[in-house]
Parts: structure tokens; sequence; C-alpha cells
């Protein structure tokens, strides 16, 4: 008696679809996502229309942001990395940016305040 | 004469197994890692910060564009619909800080007083929207 071999099959899925709908899908998912890690910084928003009347106990600083990066602490000019060091911790800022300076420099500060625990709120610079 | 039967072009014999394999690694590295946003309507390059803690930059937030163009939730406004639009959503969302994306170079100021354009519309806390790490 003669035993059939089992004859070998021949692998008859076309795979080239299914590797263009992969690329297709590959392309898309490298294109359209976005890696950037967000963050937020909180702030408080000063003076506008509806100021708040209540008094602020303690002595407030006044620091103005200036253009190219220039700051100025109750009218004294300071450098961005010893503002941590010249302000005590529970101290009050109002930062009041100039016109012409960009956000980022002005969110390089509010980093700075933040990492010395002083509470900070926004404000505008009276000309 | 005999000539010779023209040669049938030798089938192509590249394993394509791994590099489909390696393809799938990719692609699944790129589901997994990335996070799809919508397209916005301008575009914001947003500032750095290192102190920034994580938070979700979708959905309702105040878009200022570096030329400083206004929009909310996608769409872009005029500078005087804004606070009424602002005042609606703070009536559905009492509690909720208001996100800002703004750009990063767009003037400081303009932020500032655009916030306190809103004060009336009951925003006193914002928060600034950053990508985190060393500027």
């Amino acid at each position: 008696m003669r035993i059939a071999r089992p004859t070998r099959r021949k692998n008859s899925i076309v795979i080239t679809s299914l590797v263009d709908v992969m690329f297709v899908l590959l392309f898309f998912f490298m294109l359209a996502s976005s890696y950037l890690d967000w963050g937020a910084v909180d702030v408080n928003i000063g003076g506008g229309e509806s100021r708040s009347a209540l008094p602020v106990p303690g002595h407030v600083h006044q620091l103005q942001l200036l253009p190219g990066a220039q700051l100025r602490l109750d009218g004294k000019t300071v450098v961005l990395s010893q503002l941590a060091s010249t302000l005590e911790r529970d101290a009050r800022v109002i930062v009041q940016p100039q016109a012409g300076v960009p956000l980022q420099d002005m969110i390089s500060v509010i980093d700075q305040l933040k990492a010395a625990g002083v509470s900070l709120t926004l404000g505008r610079a009276t000309p | 004469m005999k000539l010779p039967s023209p040669k049938r072009p030798a089938r192509s014999d590249i394993d394509m197994v791994p590099m489909i394999n390696f393809a799938f690694l990719l692609l699944i590295f790129f589901m997994l890692a990335g996070t799809l946003v919508p397209a916005q309507k301008m575009p914001i390059d947003p500032p750095r910060s290192a102190q920034a803690t994580p938070a979700d930059p979708s959905g309702n937030v105040l878009l200022v564009a570096e030329d400083g163009r206004v929009g909310f939730a996608g769409e872009l406004l005029l500078e005087s619909e804004l606070p009424a639009r602002i005042a609606q959503w703070r009536k559905e969302h009492p509690q909720e800080p208001l996100r800002v994306k703004a750009d990063a170079a767009v003037d400081a100021t303009r932020v500032i007083q655009l916030l306190q354009s809103l004060r009336a519309a009951g925003i006193e806390h914002v928060s600034l929207l950053a990508a985190r790490g060393a500027p």
C-alpha cells in the first residue's frame, strides 16, 4: 500500500495588499501624532476692569519685565538667575511685562518665581 | 536558426517577512506613543516651561496666535465676541480654570490685556499651557 505523502500547501495568501494598508496606517500615525508633553502654569490675573477691592496684606513686590530679558524688581535691576535668592519665601510678586516682551520670557520668569515658592499675579506695567 | 527564448524575469525572492515585522513594530509604536490632535485653525508654537504641571491641551482652550488673533475651543473669534463666549463657558463650568494656549512669541502684554478683559466674565485664575521641559 502506498501512503500518499502530504503535499506541502503553497502559501496562497497575498500579503501585498495587507502591507499596503499597513504602510498607509503607519504614515498616518507618523504624521498625525503629536509628541508634545503639555503642561499648565497656573497664574492669577490682577488689575483689569473689575478690580477686587480686597486690601493685600504684606509687602507686594513689583517685577517689571523689559524687552531684552531685563528685569527690574521694585525699580532695581536684577538678574534672572539671582531672582529667587533676592526674594523672601512667601513673598508676593506682581509680574508686569512691558510691551515687546515675548510670552516665553514671561514664562521663564514665572518658572523662576514658582521655583522660589512665591505667589504671583500678572499685571501690566503702567507706562 | 533557433532563437533563445527570452528569459522569464526571475521571481522576486526578497523575503518580505522581516520588513513587515519591522513596519508593524513601527506602526504599533507610533499608535501608542503619540496622541492624535485635531487640526488647529491657527498654528501655535507653545512656550516651554520647566515648572508646568501635566495638563490636557484639548477641548475648551483660549487660543492666542503669534499675530494676536484669538480663538476659543478651536474656532476663530473676534476680540469683541470673546467676553460673551467666555462668560457662557464660565456659566457651564464654574470651577474649571480657563486654559490659555498662547504662542511663545506673542507679546506678553497682549495675553495679559486679553485676560484682564475677561475678569468681568469671572476669570481670575488661568492655566497657561506650555510644553514641559527646559526652555
